[in-house]
């Protein structure tokens, strides 16, 4: 499972401050299908998303998965399914902001909407489409009695700045790619580094696992084979982490643990926006899809409404109603002329094809 | 149950009709003496009302107990070829979120599976252990029940609920 790790770069290098038609949150299937759509009707998107790269749950959760409901693909993994529609909206040139999570949605004066994200990046749009699914990825909370009191001070998901972890008793958990990269990052600067698996196997790639083991024999890296069971600290600050082995329990040194157990979605900054709300859902109307705001549209499987299907081609089909709306918002003097892509050469020339 | 009435010599109708007013039963209407456990637990257990006739052997549904943290049990009768989620999903049982639907890829339908059934049961393949990774408290006998298919071979079978899904 990969890591949220905000010192990596999005591909929009670095942007603090961007401009755009339609900002899209989350590429997951039916954010991907909404640059389509928009895009058909000349509307310019920029997508956000928490996780290091598109797909959404098909590339986090299924991407080797089958899926068999996929209208005209009778078989397809989410992996396929995601390349698939990065293929069919490359003419449209989405700018894609990862590792990014929107926190704050407000309107300006001039009725456009202003996004600012966590990673400091301000986005003005004419036009908001939450394509969120389940939430925003975060990463899992171990449930270890008291531990929300230590995050942030002692308890950490992910590392920036890895000066902040400098002469710290380091316990990390877990046995994926995440665990192996920061014990092995971490390992030249920590006091102590203990890494702690519940079993003696890890997911991780190969060479990171055998790069941990010569650690660990030269005595660099200690490897508990146990769960950890309790927390010991004060005032928010972690001293010691009991884990819990074949041998017994023992009480480690910790002034810093970072347990990697992978990702949950979570509603997050959504939810206070302002939006109606119905049991962590977004209701729209079912001839624009938008919400209770004005210009705030939601497709996929974070909106409701009567009949609603937490289907993939139904977020296609939203998407689709959408972008009309959208485009009355964007271009409010356009004539609009409904076109297929089977004959309109016009269509054609935007797709690249004629 | 054809073999079986033309075992004692009497139609197949007959001896369903004989079984039918044996449902529920546990003594014997004559004698009064208590019928054997096993014919005891067929006529209790294993009756299932269908519309054609009025009694017949369901052999393709098995016997599941889910025990919660407080020690609540509840036994459900779950069809063959179902997983032991779908059937706690079925039947309500609190405690086993199954957030992917059964992909195997969330870690929130872990079950502890009772010692007496681990060997029917098996042990879980590589990518459900991966997913174990993400379960809290895994103990011995830890699996992530979609990925117990349903069969005869565990009929019976006993799995606790564990006191929080992660």
């Amino acid at each position: 499972m990969s890591t949220i790790d905000a010192t990596l770069p999005s591909t929009s290098l670095d942007q603090k401050f961007v401009e755009t038609d339609v900002a899209i949150i989350g590429a997951g299937p039916c954010g991907l299908f909404a640059v389509f759509e928009l895009g058909l009707l000349d509307l310019k998107c920029h997508v956000v998303d928490i996780l290091d790269r598109p797909g959404g749950q098909c590339a986090e959760l299924y991407p080797e998965k089958p899926i068999y409901d996929v209208p005209a693909l009778p078989i397809v993994t989410g992996q396929e399914l995601t390349d698939r529609l990065l293929e069919q909206i490359k003419p449209f040139n989405p700018v894609f902001h990862f590792n990014e999570r929107i926190d704050a949605l407000s309107r300006e004066a001039d009725g456009r909407f202003r996004l600012v994200s966590d990673g400091g990046m301000t986005l003005l749009a004419k036009v908001v489409v939450i394509a969120a699914g389940g939430g925003s990825f975060t990463p899992k909370r171990p449930p270890l009695d008291g531990i929300a009191g230590y995050e942030g001070s002692s308890v950490f998901y992910s590392v920036r700045r890895i000066e902040t972890m400098r002469g710290h008793d380091i316990v990390i958990v877990g046995g994926g790619d995440s665990a192996l990269d920061w014990t092995l990052n971490l390992q030249p600067v920590a006091k102590s580094l203990t890494l702690v698996h519940r079993r003696d196997d890890f997911r991780a790639a190969p060479h990171s696992v055998e790069k941990m083991r010569a650690l660990v024999a030269d005595g660099k890296v200690r490897l508990l084979i146990g769960q950890a069971t309790t927390l010991e600290g004060a005032d928010g600050k972690l001293s010691a982490v009991t884990i819990k082995t074949a041998d017994g329990e023992e009480s480690v040194p910790c002034t810093a643990l970072l347990p990697f157990f992978g990702l949950t979605m979570k509603l997050g900054p959504v939810a206070n926006w302002g939006l109606n709300l119905h049991e962590n859902l977004i209701p729209v109307d079912t001839e624009r899809f938008e919400t209770s705001a004005p210009g705030i549209f939601a497709i996929g499987d974070i909106n409701t409404y009567p009949g609603k299907l937490k289907l993939i081609l139904s977020g296609f089909h939203e998407a689709a109603l959408m972008a009309q709306a959208a485009q009355k918002i964007v271009y409010p003097n356009k004539k609009v002329v409904f076109q297929y892509t089977t004959s309109s050469s016009s269509l054609q020339k935007k797709l690249g094809v004629k | 149950m054809f073999a079986a009435a033309e075992a004692v010599r009497i139609r197949p109708h007959d001896l369903l009709k004989c079984l039918n007013s044996l449902l529920g039963q546990t003594n014997c209407a004559r004698c009064n003496s208590e019928l054997p456990p096993a014919v005891q637990m067929v006529l209790a257990t294993r009756c299932r009302p269908s519309p054609t006739l009025s009694w017949e052997i369901s052999e393709n549904m098995t016997k599941i107990t889910f025990i919660q943290p407080d020690g609540a049990a509840q036994t459900v009768d779950a069809e063959n070829g179902l997983t032991v989620m779908e059937a706690a999903k079925l039947n309500d049982i609190a405690g086993i979120e199954a957030e992917c639907g059964g992909a195997c890829a969330c870690a929130t339908c872990h079950v502890y599976v009772d010692e007496a059934f681990r060997a029917a049961t098996g042990k879980p393949a590589a990518m459900e252990e991966d997913m174990l990774d993400f379960a809290f408290d895994v103990r011995d006998g830890s699996r992530l029940c979609c990925q117990i298919k349903i069969t005869s071979a565990i009929d019976g079978l006993v799995v606790r609920v564990p006191a929080k899904q992660f």
